[in-house]
């Protein structure tokens, strides 16, 4: 019962040795290192290092970016667009918010419509998700990029009638100025149109006719005959055959 | 013998008592790992490393780096050309393309030898202004 006594009283001792000895410690960290009074050289260090610190946290903030988008909505002072990922983006305009219309020198945010496609350059801010625009003109050298399949062409028209892996047909006009290429066994190689053949899987970079939107002016175009049609291809192709033949 | 015994004990408590403000984490952390499971590889897939989408440069000539299935053939389509390479063995392709001066869709297509195709794009922008 002694010994448990004197146990007892030994840790209890302990203790109360380990905590005045950390106040003590404490004290003497205190009483051996001041807090120096901040010099005016000091306090001008640290409103550059303040300074600093929130130019960085601003940069990461604020990013800037290209966009490409379809005018959705336009006010004077905003501009919703969508992009090619059907993903809304919203532009702010200020004073700062550059203009430039290929066609006319008074471009500015009143003419913009719906359903125009810009190219807005500015700052995009990661937390608001927002873009301040600083340069937004129209996106109109762009070109339509189409795949799919050659279902019929026209010689006498040099054009070409192509179906997309959803079936969707175009007419590709084939100008003078269309260059035409050809991937084969790993070589790609100078085209023409009399090489293109039905049923031949291609890719059409132009611009849609202004008249139609079946219509595609084609400025280049590049057929793999040796390639293999996707299902979706092959199924356009089954369709575009059976709507050519003649109905019993 | 009983301070002995007592300098024994209180160490031990000390100890105990340490042993609990540490609490070792290495089972939470297992878990992490077994559930963060590497993607697995769809049948057609395509994955574009550069540039990054709606991307500002002030470089007319970039490089599309990327990877796909090492059988496919890679066509890249800008503004002005294609291009049509074929991937390494693991399956990573680097194309130098130039691109027009304002903005540019980039468009990738995979394509793979029975004819099923994966699609991507880039917008990128050219400008060189100061803002």
């Amino acid at each position: 019962m002694k010994s448990i006594r004197i146990v007892i009283f030994i840790i209890i001792i302990t203790f109360i040795t380990n905590i005045s000895g950390n106040s003590l410690r404490i004290g003497y960290a205190a009483a051996v290192s001041p807090t120096p009074s901040p010099t005016p050289q000091d306090t001008q260090i640290e409103k550059i290092k303040d300074l600093v610190a929130s130019r960085v946290a601003e940069l990461k903030l604020v990013d800037k970016k290209g966009v490409i988008g379809k005018v959705k909505s336009a006010s004077n002072s905003q501009i919703t667009l969508l992009n090619g990922r059907n993903l809304q983006i919203i532009v702010d305009i200020d004073e700062l918010t550059k203009f430039d219309g290929a066609s006319t020198t008074s471009y500015g945010i009143s003419d913009i419509k719906s359903a125009d496609v810009l190219s807005v350059v500015g700052l995009f801010n990661k937390q608001t998700e927002r873009l301040l625009a600083r340069f937004v003109t129209p996106a109109s050298n762009i070109p339509q990029n189409i795949e799919g399949v050659v279902t019929a062409k026209s010689a006498k028209d040099f054009s070409l009638t192509i179906a997309a892996d959803d079936g969707k047909k175009v007419d590709v006009n084939i100008e003078t100025s269309t260059k035409t290429t050809l991937y084969d066994a790993g070589e790609t190689l100078k085209s023409g149109f009399s090489k293109i053949k039905t049923g031949e899987r291609v890719i059409v970079v132009g611009f849609f006719d202004k008249t139609s939107k079946d219509q595609i002016n084609a400025t280049r175009v590049i057929h793999f005959p040796g390639l293999a049609l996707s299902s979706g291809l092959k199924k356009a192709l089954e369709a575009g055959a059976e709507s050519a033949s003649p109905t019993p | 013998m009983a301070v002995a015994i007592g300098l024994i004990v209180t160490t031990l408590i000390f100890f105990l008592y340490q042993q609990t403000k540490t609490i070792p984490n290495q089972s939470n952390k297992n878990a992490g790992s077994q559930n963060s499971a590497s993607p697995t590889k769809s049948p057609n897939y395509l994955t574009i490393d550069e540039p990054q989408d709606e991307a500002l440069v002030d470089r007319r000539l970039l490089q599309v780096k990327g990877r796909t299935h090492a059988g496919d053939i890679i066509v890249v389509s800008t503004n002005q050309e294609d291009k049509v390479v074929h991937p390494t063995s693991d399956g990573k392709f680097a194309v130098s393309i130039t691109i027009d001066a304002g903005a540019n869709i980039i468009v990738i297509r995979s394509i793979a030898p029975d004819g099923s195709e994966e699609k991507d794009s880039r917008t990128v922008t050219f400008s060189t202004e100061e803002f």
